[in-house]
């Protein structure tokens, strides 16, 4: 089995919330998030344009939240999905400021959680956001699949040293 | 695209839960759900896999199943003892007194003189079958009028269809007005079809005043001057009939005065010149926007609540099918589809020898709208209070709340005051409640059963079947309509052991039955297309009616014709207020949802970043909004995607009487409009409002 990763179509999400409402009710996130959504409105009247994004954890090849972990709280699956276990967690936050795009929260306890990748779901099962996303901008697969289905509508890997795993169609 | 159907049980393993097929009600678009439950609570919700939802939810609808365990829900029966007081009391004492007050208002006044209204209407066919059969009001209503009421009178008129649906993805040119889509109004395989529609390189035309998340997808957005899409849409048929571009054999098999129409949109010179002064869209615009509709296959021209807002709504409407009309485009792979119902029948025969005809016309007839869809409700409180066309002393409020939804909320609140009877039958504590003599808790839609119509393109018939037990003494309309039956003589007619008795009777004519219904949550007939050919089109012509005789019997105008808008802003009130609904509220129903707070904490007034520096104010800043009538204040959101000269307030905040988290939050802008209706349809011009804006604070 490959890594795996998300392909993620801006030009179908609708910054409607829906995923993130999803992942907190399928993970019992609480009072915190794992998937952050934005919106940005760009241009002068009437040349006006939106982007519209929904974050989870990028599953870094080389996640820079696993390298900054001083405890090894942070692990990385053969299936290339990078988790934390709560238990060693210490608080300390390093994990937030190594993370190039502000992945990882901190709830009333004070310990990280983040995506998970919905870790509990097989495989072959949609990840919560993406199963009940209205429009089907959200895709979890393996990274080859994606790559190729990217390619198809000229989306891109996310950029950068880290590695994200999540291919983007503008 | 991962399949999510079949992966039902791998869910049920995972959570060690079991899946119950539900509807979900936070909105009238009901979409079909799985709701997965473990030791009588919710673990998670998601779309109905294997309907036409395929899994997806929207986020009012994924955030729902908070409702289930909410403290601040109605819980049990309450009675009003003085103003904002309420006392605990019993059904049976709530039924009792309910029914006693029902017996003596007939015998002085007439049964007419009840009405029922609601917004959403879960098992309200059974309140329906009591009140209209039973009882004898024929004042049975829904909340039209405060939302598509011109939309669903023009699509009645022209295509003889209460409801058009949408093959968006099976479009190449899709021109929407007044309508967002992917907005607030998620009609959820509709949202997946526009974009996969979009992503093929179909042209998604936006007209719209505001940037809206449809007009993001959009190839065109045309930031159009409020209340003026008639004018466009008139100006793009003189192009069609100028040109010859209209399908002519079709118009000629399919509709009824194409000649008249045609010859009218000349004589009354509806020209792109005429129309580029109105609009402000460029005439040469307008030319180019007529002739892709027009020679692009397949096309659609829709609009819904945003052209009703105003009371020049009406006949615009009527405009848009007209187009989808001339151009043949209707009811066919990527039109309009003039949907098919599932062949459902009522939970119940209420037998001829026990029924009251009711002595008078419906209230919309005597009020003179003898053509309104649904009740023009803002002149209900004249016939509270002045007893015009006739006497109404009782209400029922089921799941509504227009002491708070309708324009002019003080007229309204005294309105409520001065019933004899009023009655809410609501989850929620809502402003109408707290004027009323009785508050009833209603059971959710994770704890009550229904079988009913999809919005879906085929003939689709859903179920919910009842996911919890009884939120404390909540009861579903059913009980609550055979309680006040039985009080009233008629419990022989509503009985029965348990609700799957009158459910096998509303599908005994679907190839199916309840067991399986109970399973798979859906049953699904065929989509069929062109369906007109074989039935031709429920009008009274039979025929798509350019030129309409009902109008025409009724002594209206059989031809549409353009009008302005009724509140044109001036130099005391300079900006036009139109209103647009957040997509994380609906109704009452989510106002105290701690998740959907905490993603929207509170509304606010969106202007354009030119007005703004002009104004001195900065994006969240608290401004006061005054009209004529009455002033607010809230929270200013600066933007480009505004037209410049307009204030839209988002809805879905501002509810105050009740004690939840919702209290205090944001706010609500009905209190600043005053009554204007389109004449015909009844339908509220929400955005008929002109207003004056100043910095409060910053």
């Amino acid at each position: 089995m490959g890594t795996r990763g998300w392909l993620f179509d801006i030009g179908k999400c609708t910054g409607c919330h829906a995923c993130e409402v999803a992942c907190a009710t399928w993970n019992a996130t609480g009072a915190v998030s794992w998937r952050q959504i934005v919106k940005i409105e760009t241009g002068v009247y009437p040349n006006v344009g939106t982007r519209n994004l929904s974050m989870p954890c990028l599953h870094c090849d080389h996640a820079p939240c696993l390298q900054a972990c001083p405890v090894a709280a942070i692990t990385k699956r053969d299936d290339g999905v990078v988790l934390v276990d709560q238990a060693k967690c210490v608080g300390c936050m390093f994990c937030f400021w190594a993370c190039p795009f502000g992945v990882p929260q901190f709830g009333a306890e004070g310990k990280m959680s983040k995506c998970t990748f919905c870790a509990d779901r097989p495989a072959e099962l949609p990840r919560a956001c993406e199963e009940v996303c209205p429009t089907k901008a959200i895709l979890s697969g393996e990274m080859h699949e994606l790559e190729a289905l990217a390619a198809r509508s000229g989306g891109e890997r996310v950029g950068g040293p880290a590695g994200p795993a999540m291919f983007v169609i503008r | 695209m991962k399949e999510t159907a079949g992966t039902t049980e791998a869910l049920e393993r995972l959570r060690d839960a079991e899946m119950t097929p539900g509807i979900c009600y936070v909105c009238p678009w009901t979409c079909p759900t799985e709701v997965y439950t473990r030791k009588g609570e919710i673990v998670y919700v998601r779309g109905n896999t294997r309907a036409s939802t395929k899994g997806s939810r929207c986020v009012k609808g994924e955030a729902s199943h908070v409702l289930a365990k909410d403290d601040n829900r109605l819980k049990h029966p309450m009675r009003r003892v003085g103003p904002s007081r309420f006392e605990r009391i019993t059904w049976d004492e709530a039924l009792t007194q309910i029914a006693r007050k029902l017996t003596g208002i007939k015998a002085t006044y007439g049964p007419e003189a009840v009405a029922y209204l609601w917004h959403v209407d879960p098992n309200s066919v059974f309140a329906q079958l009591f009140l209209t059969e039973c009882y004898g009001t024929p004042n049975y209503y829904g909340h039209t009028s405060a939302c598509e009421q011109d939309r669903r009178l023009a699509a009645l008129t022209v295509l003889g269809h209460v409801f058009p649906v949408h093959d968006y993805e099976n479009a190449k040119f899709i021109m929407l007005l007044g309508i967002n889509m992917l907005g607030a109004n998620q009609n959820l395989f509709e949202s997946r079809g526009l974009l996969a529609a979009v992503a093929k390189g179909a042209r998604l035309v936006v007209v719209d005043p505001a940037f809206t998340a449809t007009a993001e997808k959009a190839s065109e957005w045309i930031p159009i001057a409020p209340g003026t899409d008639g004018a466009l849409l008139f100006a793009m048929a003189h192009v069609i009939v100028q040109d010859k571009l209209y399908d002519e054999a079709f118009c000629r098999q399919w509709t009824h005065g194409f000649d008249e129409f045609c010859r009218h949109v000349v004589a009354r010179g509806y020209t792109p010149e005429w129309a580029a002064g109105i609009t402000d869209v460029p005439a040469d615009k307008i030319r180019r926007l007529a002739r892709e509709f027009a020679t692009t296959r397949p096309a659609m021209l829709e609009t819904f609540k945003g052209l009703g807002n105003y009371a020049n709504g009406l006949d615009a409407s009527r405009v848009v099918y007209i187009l989808d009309a001339l151009t043949g485009q209707v009811d066919g792979p990527g039109n309009l589809i003039l949907k098919d119902w599932a062949p459902l029948q009522p939970p119940l025969t209420i037998p001829e020898a026990r029924k009251t005809k009711p002595g008078k016309p419906p209230l919309h007839v005597a009020m003179g709208y003898p053509l309104a869809p649904d009740l023009p409700t803002q002149l209900l409180p004249k016939a509270i209070l002045e007893g015009t066309p006739y006497p109404v002393k009782a209400l029922f409020f089921q799941c509504t709340n227009p002491v708070m939804s309708e324009p002019n909320t003080a007229l309204y609140r005294k309105a409520v005051q001065a019933l004899e009877l009023s009655v809410a039958i609501d989850t929620y504590f809502s402003e109408t409640a707290a004027e009323c003599e009785f508050v009833l808790p209603e059971a959710s839609f994770y704890e009550r059963a229904e079988i009913r119509q999809s919005l879906a393109m085929p003939p689709e018939a859903i179920i919910c079947v009842p996911a919890l037990a009884a939120y404390h003494e909540a009861r579903p309309v059913y009980d609550i309509v055979r309680g006040l039956a039985e009080k009233m003589g008629y419990g022989d007619l509503f009985r029965w052991n348990s609700w799957e008795e009158w459910g096998r009777r509303i599908i005994k004519d679907l190839p199916t039955d309840l067991d399986t219904l109970k399973k798979t949550g859906f049953w699904s007939g065929e989509l069929t297309y062109h369906k007109y050919t074989r039935t031709g089109f429920a009008t009274p012509t039979g025929k798509i009616e350019l030129m309409s005789e009902a109008f025409a019997k009724h002594g209206y105008n059989a031809l549409p014709e353009y009008r302005d808008r009724q509140v044109i802003p001036d130099e005391a009130y300079p900006f036009q207020l139109i209103n647009s609904k957040f997509e994380m509220h609906c109704n009452l129903t989510t106002q105290n949802n701690p998740i959907l707070l905490r993603i929207r904490g509170e509304n606010w007034a969106e202007l354009n970043t030119s007005d703004a520096a002009r104004l001195g104010i900065r994006d969240g800043d608290r401004i006061e909004v005054a009209s004529p009538q009455a002033a607010v204040t809230i929270k200013a959101k600066v933007r480009a995607g505004i037209r410049p000269g307009v204030v839209c307030v988002r809805h879905g905040h501002g509810f105050g009487h009740w004690q939840g988290i919702a209290k205090g939050r944001g706010t609500h802008i009905n209190p600043i409009l005053g009554t204007n209706v389109n004449p015909i349809s009844g339908g509220i011009g929400y955005n008929e409002c002109k207003v004056r804006i100043r910095k409060v604070s910053g």
